[in-house]
């Protein structure tokens, strides 16, 4: 490396590093081919993701189901750079034809650029289109083929007045085999740190739970912000009634519902697993003038909670069924 | 030490010609790293791994976690600060160490929270951007925080990478926030280096900048303002690249610029106006320097407007002003006006209030459950910020004596001055808030500042090769010192490491349990029910539970005065009307203690930021014996009323 120059502070004045020095020379008769071979590879690369996402699209459901992971896989390995690389590499290149900039800084305005890219993509297609995946691969592709195709006349332009520097080879950052290794083994050390974090996260720390609801069968529920909310209605004495066992452990439960304190269902053994959920639709037949339902809930594999023994609920919810306004 | 006169330090910005001849080619072939940067790696790793089992142990409810959170994130530090700013360090193995020293901080925050988003802004921006995932348009109502849904460039590009890669929002987003933070990280570098015109000044400054109170957590957090900060370093570089006369892209780092501010607008309103300020101030300082110039050159040909437009940031601001006027005008009608005074004037009055010695000052460090940071933090909070406060004048010389005739150093210099300033208002309630959120906007020019007289002092000549020593670990120090102290400053010890349930303390308060009731009000309930709640379960509610939350800042109702009355009198129920609210989300472990974010429910709640004791269970529990009140949801904590039959007016 005799050759190098070492950039050492400060920098000369009116000169900033990263910006290279003007090529007056004619080009070498291969250089016009060489000159293009990044938008070659930009125009692969987004061929490629073109392909997989629009086939991915069209693949059966059933076969999407069966090879879900590999095909997330697929699609991230596509995806990421036709949104983060691809349309602000192509911008840059159209812009800065004569490579005039160093390689951090074309870096740096690359991602700049796909943000860009797909922050405008995003907000014209909301005007003219729909911003779905399709709309979106579509917009981003023009973008990208728009900005490959300028870069190579700008380029090519270049060429002809005998303006263009060759190339940029890049060699690995300078690291030799020692230091890659290392950062290999980083790499996985904090992936594994990461997958670590993300299971020991999910481990349920709560002090156990268990949901218990019960809602008229076709909640009046309000579809839009704007929507004046109704009074709770019971159509046909239909309930749904649910639990969801969040304790840890297998629990098993029993349920009463009441009608004006008569209780007029008793479920006496539903046993859920950790995590799992039950649900029932109820048709009771609640005379007109009730005035409240209510449903309690009763764990009986604990010793202390019995739907016989302890007439105190572990959980309970009510519908009143005869509002009246005021205290 | 003496002032160099004006025509030998910089470059004489008005004949480009002259300095292509002094130029010294630049670096063409990449340096090999060497091994500083393999012990950067090697060192970041360990942190990361020590931070790693910190965060497990503090959710396991172990104290050592603190311990081991903070010796993680300040090895990250130093190391990267002893090779970034080291003298035989290749300008390659700078941005490198700066990229690595980016990715590792984010990730300290991704391993805070690996599996799910739980900071409370990041709900409001999952919210936003789901909801151009399931409308497939913008501006769709975001009743968490409406504003967000005119501001949508993050929501954007990570809808469009979860539409292309099948990732879900969470994975999506901290993939762009991820490789956000490193060309952040790298563009910093650039912008310094493009003022200071030295890899050391910087890769300090950079570093520096790394040590204002929001870098670790709040600007990392998945938020609209985290994005912007990305696009506004690119634009800023863009543009002082532009004005060095050695550039021969001009017109194409000008289009960089303009898009990427025009981007900027589209992403965060402070943001944009803070750019916007900024803009100002270097074309004003441009213009200053410009006529200073002139006078003191008889070479000049160009006329001063001339100079003032040719190379400036005047047409970078004109395009600012025409993307805001476009956007806010177009596409926000305003909102942010609305969104934003109201806090300004807020903060203006109890400053006002304070400097007239009629207000409530603001107790430092003890937060408002009452708890107060341990004495080394006290100390090291304080003595970050009076380092800066005494580096300042010094770095504010160096300035005017070596760069007063780059304008845009000066501008830097002038937000540098606004840090003292800002530290004034945390003394004040709402002033905290401001000083906390202007942080990483006065820290691009304080950090600048800082490291000029660093470098200067470290550069000085000395007789004896041991008082270099002192000064290289005096730097390392002081830097420690800072990065602490901006963190502490800006992030409370609770929030930094996940662990038990605290009442209303965002990160803190977000459980399974909460997640579980929101889902269930999604697929039960149905989505976009009127829900009163608290400041965490809204959150929740209004995100992943699909529901519309009111509030006073979104629907101009006091629903919180509902929760805080003794009964559910004729008033709370005229208040449930005029929200139309149809559930009440009643969370009964709110009265387990007093809210450490300051609010249990939202600001303008009666005792906001000064609760002096806990909520009490009987106003949880009122709403059991209120007639037409149905208990359709019961998890042991969490109720769920359905109120509707109070609220339809029969």
């Amino acid at each position: 490396m005799a050759n190098e120059l070492k950039q050492s502070d400060p920098l000369p004045l009116g000169v900033a590093a990263g910006m290279r020095p003007a090529r007056q020379r004619a080009p070498h008769p291969m250089q016009s081919h060489s000159i293009h071979v990044d938008l070659l590879i930009i125009l692969l690369g987004l061929l490629v993701s073109t392909v997989v996402v629009i086939a991915l699209l069209l693949l059966p459901t059933a076969w999407q189901d069966m090879a879900a992971p590999l095909l997330l896989f697929l699609r991230v390995i596509v995806g990421l750079p036709m949104v983060l690389l691809l349309p602000g590499y192509a911008l840059v290149a159209a812009l800065f034809p004569d490579r005039s900039i160093g390689l951090a800084e074309r870096m740096v305005m690359t991602v700049g650029g796909s943000l860009v890219s797909a922050i405008a993509a995003g907000v014209v297609l909301n005007y003219i289109s729909d911003i779905r995946r399709e709309s979106v691969l579509v917009a981003l592709s023009i973008i990208t083929l728009v900005a490959s195709l300028l870069a190579y006349v700008r380029r090519t332009n270049q060429v002809a007045r005998g303006e263009a520097a060759a190339p940029r080879r890049i060699t690995g950052m300078g690291l030799s085999g020692g230091p890659v290794a290392l950062f290999g083994v980083s790499a996985l050390l904090v992936s594994a740190a990461v997958v670590a974090s993300v299971i020991n996260a999910q481990i349920q720390r709560d002090p156990p739970f268990t949901q218990f609801w019960m809602v008229p069968a076709t909640p009046t529920a309000t579809t839009s912000s704007s929507a004046t909310p109704t009074a709770l209605t019971l159509t046909d004495g239909k309930l749904r009634v649910g639990i969801h066992n969040f304790e840890g452990e297998t629990a098993v439960y029993a349920m009463n519902i009441k009608v004006d304190d008569e209780v007029v269902l008793h479920a006496p053994n539903i046993a859920l697993e950790q995590g799992t959920n039950w649900q029932m639709p109820i048709q009771l037949d609640v005379p007109p003038t009730a005035r409240r339902i209510e449903a309690q809930l009763f764990r009986i594999d604990n010793a202390s909670a019995s739907a016989q023994s302890n007439p105190s609920a572990y959980r309970s919810v009510a519908l009143d069924l005869k509002p009246q306004v005021g205290p | 030490m003496r002032a160099m006169p004006l025509n030998q330090h910089q470059p004489n910005q008005s004949d480009p010609s002259k300095q292509t001849q002094q130029q010294r080619q630049p670096t063409l072939a990449i340096r090999p790293a060497g091994p500083g940067l393999a012990w950067v790696t090697g060192i970041a790793t360990l942190a990361l791994l020590i931070l790693a089992w910190a965060n497990a142990a503090s959710r396991d409810g172990q104290g050592w976690g603190d311990w081991g959170f903070w010796i993680g994130l300040l090895a990250m530090f130093v190391v990267s600060l002893w090779r970034a700013t080291s003298a035989d360090a290749s300008r390659s193995e700078r941005i490198a160490v700066l990229c690595i020293f980016a990715l590792a901080v984010y990730l300290a925050k991704v391993l805070h929270s690996p599996a799910e988003f739980t900071f409370s802004d990041e709900f409001t921006h999952w919210n936003a951007t789901n909801n151009i995932l399931s409308t497939a348009h913008l501006f769709y109502d975001n009743a968490l925080l409406p504003i967000t849904a005119y501001y949508p460039g993050l929501h954007l590009i990570t809808a469009a990478v979860s539409e292309l890669t099948g990732l879900p929002i969470f994975a999506s987003g901290l993939i762009v926030l991820g490789l956000g933070r490193m060309v952040m990280m790298a563009t910093l570098f650039l912008f310094y280096e493009q003022v200071g015109r030295s890899g050391r000044i910087a890769a300090l400054a950079a570093l520096l900048y790394a040590a204002n109170p929001n870098f670790v957590f709040f600007t990392a957090q998945f938020a609209y303002e985290s994005m912007a900060l990305v696009l506004a370093g690119v634009a800023l570089f863009a543009l002082a690249r532009r004005a060095n006369p050695a550039e021969r892209q001009p017109t194409a780092m000008f289009i960089v610029a303009a898009l990427c501010l025009a981007a900027v607008v589209i992403t965060h309103h402070l943001t944009s106006y803070i750019l916007l300020a900024l803009l100002l101030i270097w074309t004003l300082v441009h213009a200053g320097v410009s006529v200073y110039r002139q006078r003191n050159s008889a070479a000049g040909t160009n006329t001063i407007p001339t100079r003032i437009m040719a190379r400036g940031p005047f047409w970078a601001l004109v395009v600012m002003l025409l993307a805001l006027g476009v956007w806010t005008a177009g596409a926000t009608d305003f909102r942010a006006y609305n969104y934003i005074a109201p806090n300004l004037n807020s903060a203006a009055a109890e400053l006002g209030r304070l400097l007239s010695l009629q207000g409530q000052s603001r107790q430092l460090f003890r937060d408002y459950a009452g708890g107060v940071a341990t004495p080394l933090e006290r100390f090291v909070g304080i003595a970050a910020v009076l380092m800066i406060v005494v580096i300042l004048p010094f770095g504010l010389l160096q300035i005017w004596r070596r760069y007063r005739t780059h304008s845009l150093a000066m501008t830097l210099a002038i937000v540098a001055i606004a840090y003292p300033g800002a530290q004034v208002l945390r003394l004040t309630q709402s002033g905290a808030e401001a000083a906390n959120r202007s942080s990483e906007f006065v820290f691009l020019g304080a950090a600048f500042v800082m490291a000029v007289a660093v470098m200067s002092w470290i550069k000085q000549p000395v007789t004896r090769q041991q008082v270099q020593s002192y000064k290289k670990v005096a730097l390392h120090l002081g830097g420690v010192a800072l990065f602490a102290g901006g963190l502490i400053a800006g992030w409370p010890p609770w929030a930094r490491l996940p662990g038990s349930y605290l009442v209303s303390a965002d990160s803190r308060s977000v459980s399974l349990r909460t997640n579980e009731a929101a889902l269930w009000a999604n697929e039960v309930l149905g989505p976009g029910n009127r829900i009163a709640t608290d400041r965490v379960n809204r959150q929740q509610m209004g995100s992943y539970g699909g529901q519309h939350t009111v509030t006073s800042y979104a629907d101009q109702v006091r629903v919180a005065e509902v929760f805080f009355a003794p009964q559910v009198d004729d008033r709370a129920i005229r208040l449930l009307q005029r929200g139309q609210v149809r559930y009440l989300v009643v969370d009964s472990r709110l009265s387990d203690g007093l809210p450490y974010s300051g609010v249990y429910f939202e600001r303008g709640e009666p005792g906001t930021f000064q609760h002096t004791i806990p909520f009490t269970s009987t106003l949880l529990t009122k709403f059991e014996q209120v007639p037409g009140a149905s208990l359709i949801f019961n998890d042991g904590f969490i109720k769920i009323y359905d109120v509707g039959a109070l609220t339809d007016g029969q």
